[in-house]
C-alpha cells in the first residue's frame, strides 16, 4: 500500500536516511526500533508526508505521494513523539477541536469507544496544562486518531506511560488492528512491538538493518558481529530480557 | 477555517488576563503621563519681559494690572537680561518703566516714561504694547482730573489730590477700559486650523509600535507549535495549513485594528479640546498598520527559528519609529523614508 523506493533524506549535511527502499501492505503492524538518531522519527514522518525526501519517491496505492497528498492524508494519522497539544483547553474542548479541523469526519461511536477503552472520560473537564504526562500523552494520540484513520502512525507514543495507560493503549491499538487498519509504530520497548507487531524495521545510522517477523530476529541477532554491532546487540538483548 | 477561528477565540478567552494587560497597560500609563503632555500643550502664553527701574506705586499698580491677563507671562528682570532674552528668542518683547515714571505720570507728563523692545519678529507684543498704553492712559488721566480740579480750587494741600484722583478712578470700576460685546462661535472650516501637535503624533507613533508588537506578540506561539509539531499535525489532520495561517492572519488584522481603535480612542479622550480630528486621521493610518503588520506576518515564513523572528520584528519597527520620528522632527528628505511605515502614519496626521 505504501512503497519507499531508494529514499534518501538529509538535514543539510547530514545524511539520515540512506537507500531505504520498503514496503508497507495493508493491515499489517509494524515495529520500528534502532538506537537514538538512527532516523526512526525521520522515515516516519517521510511516510506521514510531513517531509520530503530529497532523493527517491514514496508511493501509495501505486501513485507517488505527490500526486496523492490529499487522499492520503484524509485516510492517514500520525502521532509526532513530541507531545502537541493545546495546553491551556480542556481535554474536552481539545478533542472538539480536532474533531473539527479533521478533514475526515470523525464518526461519534468510534469517538465514545476510544474514550472508553482509553478511559477519558474522567480527565474530560481537565486542562492539558494540568494532566500527568502519562495522560497527556493518551490524549495525544487521542487526537490525532479520532478520525478513525486507515493508516496509524506512531512515534514512541508509550514513552512514560505507567503499566496500566500503556495497557489500555495497546488495548486500543490492537482493536484497531483487528479492525484492518495498518499501523506502524516505533517504540524502544520491545513489550510493546511484540505486543502490537507482527513485522520489525530496525533502523541504524539512516540505514535499514533488518526487516522481517518478529521470528526471524533471533537468526538476525547471530549474524551481528560482538565489535562493530554492540548498540544493535544491546537493543536485541534487551527483547530476551 | 471555522474551527480555527472558535480555537483562537477559546484561546484568547483562557489568556483573557493577559491580553486585558496587554491592552491596559499603555492606556494606564498614557493616562499617568497626559497631564504633563497637555501642560505642555497649553503653554500658548506670551512671554514678556518686564524691567521696572521706578519701583513706584504707578509702576507696581500697571504691572499688576498687566500680569492679570490671561495669555501673558510677565517676567521681570534688568535691561541687559531682557535684550539678551530677546535676541535669543525668548522673549516676545520687553517694557522698560523708566526712572521717575510715576512723577512724570502725575505731571501729566507721558513722554519718556516707558521704552518699548521689541524683537523684530515679535507679532503679539503689539497686543501688549496696547494694553499697557491704556493702563498708563488711565493713570494719566486721573492724574490730569486731579491736579485740574486743585488748580481749578487753587488748593494746596496734596492730601485732597489723592481724594479726586480716586474718584476719577472709580469710573474706571468694575468694568476697566473700553468694553465691547462679544460672541463666540466655533471655527466650522473644515481644514483644522492648528497642525496636530508634535507630542500627539509622537504619541499615535509609540501607540503604532505597540500595536505592531503586540501583533508579533500573537504570532509568535507559532515557533513552538512548529517545533512540537502542531504545525505538522494541524496540516495531516486538516489536509493543508493554509486554513491555519488564513485563519491567523484574520485574527491577527481583527486585532490589531481594535487595539489600534482603542489607542485612539483614548488619545481622543485624553486630548479632547485639541484642535484636531484624531480618529479620523487615525483611521486612515490603519494601511501603513497593516502594512507592517503584513509585513511580519511574512517574517514568520522567512524565518525558521523564534530568535531570528524576533531580531527582524524588533529591528524593522524600532527603525522605523526612530528614523520616522528623526524626519519628523528634522523634516528629512528621502524616497527611502516612505518606506517606514511610521512615516506614512505621520504624513497623514500632519494633513
Ligand atoms: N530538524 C532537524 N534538523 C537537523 N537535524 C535533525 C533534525 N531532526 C533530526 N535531526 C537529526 O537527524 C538524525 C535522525 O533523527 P531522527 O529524529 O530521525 O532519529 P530517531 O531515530 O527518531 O531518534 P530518537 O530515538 O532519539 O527519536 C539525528 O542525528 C538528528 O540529530
Ligand atoms: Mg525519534
Amino acid at each position: 500500500m505504501i512503497y519507499f523506493e531508494q529514499v534518501n533524506h538529509y538535514y543539510k549535511h547530514l545524511h539520515t536516511l540512506k537507500d531505504i527502499s520498503v514496503e508497507i501492505g495493508a493491515g499489517e503492524s509494524i515495529g520500528i526500533i534502532g538506537p537514538n538518531g538512527a532516523g526512526k522519527s525521520t522515515f516516519l514522518k517521510i511516510m506521514a508526508s510531513v517531509l520530503q525526501p530529497r532523493e527517491g519517491q514514496v508511493y501509495y496505492e501505486g501513485e507517488p505521494y505527490t500526486a496523492c497528498i490529499k487522499r492520503l492524508r484524509k485516510n492517514l494519522g500520525y502521532i509526532p513523539q513530541q507531545i502537541a497539544l493545546f495546553e491551556e483547553l480542556s481535554v474536552q474542548d481539545q478533542l472538539k477541536f480536532w474533531e473539527k479541523a479533521a478533514k475526515r469526519r470523525p464518526c461519534k461511536t468510534f469517538m465514545q469507544e476510544m474514550k472508553d477503552v482509553l478511559g477519558l472520560e474522567q480527565v474530560m473537564n481537565q486542562k492539558v496544562r494540568e494532566l500527568s504526562g502519562g495522560w497527556k500523552r493518551k490524549v495525544n494520540v487521542a487526537s490525532g486518531l479520532l478520525h478513525d484513520p486507515d493508516i496509524i502512525l506512531l512515534d514512541e507514543p508509550t514513552a512514560g506511560m505507567d503499566l496500566a495507560a500503556k495497557h489500555d493503549l495497546l488495548l486500543w491499538l490492537k482493536h484497531l488492528h483487528d479492525k484492518g487498519k495498518t499501523i506502524t509504530i516505533i517504540s524502544h520497548d520491545w513489550s510493546v512491538i511484540s505486543r502490537l507487531c507482527s513485522r520489525v524495521l530496525i533502523f541504524q545510522d539512516g540505514q535499514l538493518r533488518f526487516d522481517g517477523g518478529m521470528d526471524e530476529l533471533r537468526s538476525f541477532q547471530t549474524t551481528l558481529s560482538e565489535e562493530r554491532d554492540q548498540e544493535l546487540k544491546k537493543i536485541l538483548d534487551e527483547r530476551t530480557v | 477555517m471555522v474551527p480555527y477561528f472558535s480555537l483562537l477565540v477559546k484561546l484568547a478567552i483562557v489568556n483573557r488576563w493577559k491580553i486585558l494587560f496587554s491592552a491596559g497597560g499603555p492606556i494606564l500609563a498614557l493616562f499617568l503621563i497626559s497631564p504633563m503632555i497637555l501642560n505642555g500643550l497649553n503653554k500658548s502664553e506670551i512671554p514678556i519681559g518686564w524691567v521696572d527701574e521706578d519701583h513706584s506705586r504707578y509702576s507696581n499698580q500697571v504691572r499688576e494690572r498687566i500680569a492679570g491677563q490671561e495669555r501673558l507671562k510677565i517676567q521681570d528682570m534688568t535691561r541687559t537680561e531682557a535684550i539678551i532674552a530677546i535676541q535669543k528668542g525668548d522673549l516676545e518683547g520687553a517694557f522698560v518703566i523708566n526712572r521717575n515714571f510715576q512723577e512724570h505720570i502725575q505731571q501729566g507728563n507721558l513722554t519718556e516714561t516707558i521704552e518699548w523692545i521689541r524683537s523684530e519678529k515679535s507679532v503679539f507684543d503689539t497686543f501688549i504694547k496696547e494694553q499697557l498704553a491704556s493702563e498708563v492712559m488711565r493713570l494719566a488721566v486721573n492724574s490730569k482730573a486731579a491736579t485740574t480740579i486743585q488748580l481749578m480750587k487753587q488748593e494746596n494741600d496734596s492730601s485732597r489730590w489723592q481724594t479726586y484722583y480716586e474718584h476719577a478712578d472709580s469710573y474706571w470700576e468694575p468694568e476697566p477700559l473700553f468694553q465691547m460685546e462679544f460672541q463666540t462661535y466655533q471655527v466650522q472650516n473644515k481644514q483644522p486650523e492648528k497642525a496636530t501637535p508634535l507630542s500627539i503624533i509622537g504619541l499615535a507613533g509609540i501607540g503604532f509600535t505597540y500595536v505592531w508588537m503586540m501583533a508579533a506578540l500573537t504570532l509568535l506561539p507559532v515557533y513552538p507549535m512548529r517545533k512540537n509539531q502542531m504545525i505538522s499535525r494541524l496540516e495531516m489532520m486538516s489536509g493543508n495549513i493554509f486554513n491555519f495561517y488564513g485563519a491567523l492572519l484574520i485574527c491577527v488584522t481583527l486585532l490589531a485594528v481594535l487595539f489600534w481603535g482603542i489607542w485612539l480612542l483614548v488619545l481622543d479622550f485624553f486630548f479632547d479640546h485639541i484642535d484636531m480630528n484624531v480618529l479620523q486621521q487615525g483611521l486612515a493610518a490603519i494601511i501603513p498598520l497593516l502594512t507592517a503588520v503584513y509585513v511580519t506576518f511574512a517574517g514568520l515564513f522567512m524565518f525558521q527559528k523564534r530568535n531570528g523572528f524576533v531580531l527582524f520584528v524588533l529591528t524593522i519597527s524600532l527603525v522605523s519609529f526612530s528614523l520616522s520620528s528623526l524626519y519628523l522632527v528634522s523634516g528629512g528628505e528621502g524616497f527611502w523614508y516612505r518606506l517606514l511605515p511610521h512615516t506614512w502614519l505621520y504624513e497623514m496626521m500632519f494633513q
